[in-house]
């Protein structure tokens, strides 16, 4: 058997830090929720500097950029909540349906999560990191752990896909009901955008009365 | 034919336990161009906007709609395959993990039958966990970063050619978002000449010019602004 030298290890082998490790499994199984929080959080910084920034929105006036700005503000929080609240709806709907018998698990579904987790110790691991207690599942036998994982992971699956489904109908009805309705206050609220549309007025009223005398 | 009680009951969920990072792209993608769509026809209703503002931002809305879906399809899924082979390859490994272990678990992988280990399905939870955490970072970089900055830049062209091709069909000059309004625009002024001088002259700059001289030719006008 061919062994690696261990200075060659170090060499190239960059560890990931111990907190990746242990919720690893709970990454690799990100629910359409929460990788929405992620982007929706992002965004609402990076989005609205990027729509406010005069080198990032380089084609815009003032007025044009911070309305843009304040619109991107606006649309990210109406998106991001809406988008999360469906998504968290439908995976609560995919969790509790097999349980309120709105749908089963089919037959042969076993071997799926047999084939994606082929040992023992990575289905436990999944089981946990889904909130399942070690004692629980520590006197189950394999055979066990792998009929519970199917049970937890079949409702996830439909429960992303149910959230997806529900975030598809909010996003168009939710940005088309809220977004305009909170842009709108806020051009109203927010004493900087008031008086930059002031001074815009006042310039186009005297730009018109210019060149009615000339 | 598949039956869609089969497709949406074990195929999909299959995907999803398999392939969860592309599921995540893929639904983003779909959201994100319904999500356009809505926003776009909620601009053109929003009476509150001014006009200028109302156009520029609904170019925007559907560059940032087509953006995103390309964006997300190029970086996401291409963020995801790097991750996965950059676990694979051993460069970075479970904490507690050897990068020789790692090549044993990918040769285990070829042969069938081969008995994996406690090891083994830490790297293989590691190397599906840097998958997913690269898609959602190419997720963060394309929808955040890259689409708002490419959006910005095409939606002011976007809308300039527009105002182009509209002042050939009907010889009426409408308004750019960089100006302000002006009852002066109305006259016949070649918009080319008219854009290609924006960057280089102010607009407030452009209005004294057209007010103070309104029966100039708009091409002596702008030598003159230039060479001054």
């Amino acid at each position: 058997m061919v062994t690696i030298p261990r200075s060659r290890n170090v060499a190239f082998g960059l560890n990931a830090p111990k907190c990746f490790t242990e919720k690893a499994a709970k990454l690799a199984n990100t629910q359409p929720s929460m990788q929405r929080l992620y982007i929706g959080a992002t965004a609402l910084v990076t989005q609205t500097a990027l729509d406010y920034g005069k080198w990032t929105n380089p084609y815009a006036d003032d007025n044009t950029r911070k309305n843009c700005a304040t619109r991107t503000f606006a649309k990210m929080i109406v998106t991001t909540g809406s988008g999360v609240l469906a998504r968290t709806a439908g995976e609560w709907l995919g969790r509790n349906g097999l349980k309120k018998g709105l749908f089963k698990v089919p037959e042969g579904f076993e071997n799926v999560i047999e084939k994606a987790y082929e040992t023992t110790e990575a289905q436990k691991s999944q089981l946990i990191s889904m909130g399942v207690k070690l004692e629980e599942i520590a006197d189950k036998t394999p055979k066990q752990i792998q009929h519970t994982l199917t049970k937890k992971k079949y409702p996830a699956a439909i429960g992303a896909m149910a959230g997806v489904a529900m975030a598809v109908v909010s996003v168009f009805v939710a940005d088309m009901l809220f977004i305009d309705p909170i842009t709108n206050w806020m051009l109203d609220k927010c004493p900087w955008l008031n008086k930059n549309k002031k001074a815009k007025d006042i310039d186009n009223k005297q730009q018109c009365e210019k060149s009615s005398k000339g | 034919m598949m039956k869609a009680g089969q497709f949406f009951g074990t195929t999909v969920p299959k995907y999803v336990i398999e392939n969860n990072g592309k599921f995540l792209t893929y639904t983003s993608a779909l959201t994100f161009t319904v999500s356009g769509l809505g926003q776009g026809l909620s601009v053109l209703n929003n009476k509150k906007l001014p006009k200028d503002d109302k156009k520029y931002i609904f170019y925007q809305e559907m560059g940032t709609m087509g953006l995103n879906l390309a964006a997300l399809l190029a970086f996401s899924l291409k963020f995801g395959k790097w991750g996965e082979n950059w676990a694979k390859s051993g460069n970075f490994l479970p904490n507690g993990v050897k990068s020789s272990q790692v090549k044993e678990y990918i040769k285990k992988l070829g042969q069938s039958g081969a008995e994996m280990t406690k090891v083994d399905s830490k790297i293989a939870t590691h190397i599906k966990a840097t998958g997913v955490a690269a898609t959602l970072l190419g997720q963060i970089v394309a929808l955040n970063v890259v689409a708002p900055l490419v959006r910005n830049v095409l939606a002011g062209c976007v809308d300039k050619y527009c105002k182009h091709c509209k002042k050939d069909g009907k010889d009426k000059f409408i308004p750019s978002p960089v100006l302000p309004a002006s009852p002066i625009r109305n006259e016949q002024v070649p918009v080319t000449m008219f854009t290609s001088s924006l960057h280089s002259t102010k607009a407030s700059d452009m209005f004294n010019i057209f007010a103070d001289n309104p029966h100039k030719n708009v091409k002596e006008l702008l030598n003159h602004d230039k060479t001054n």
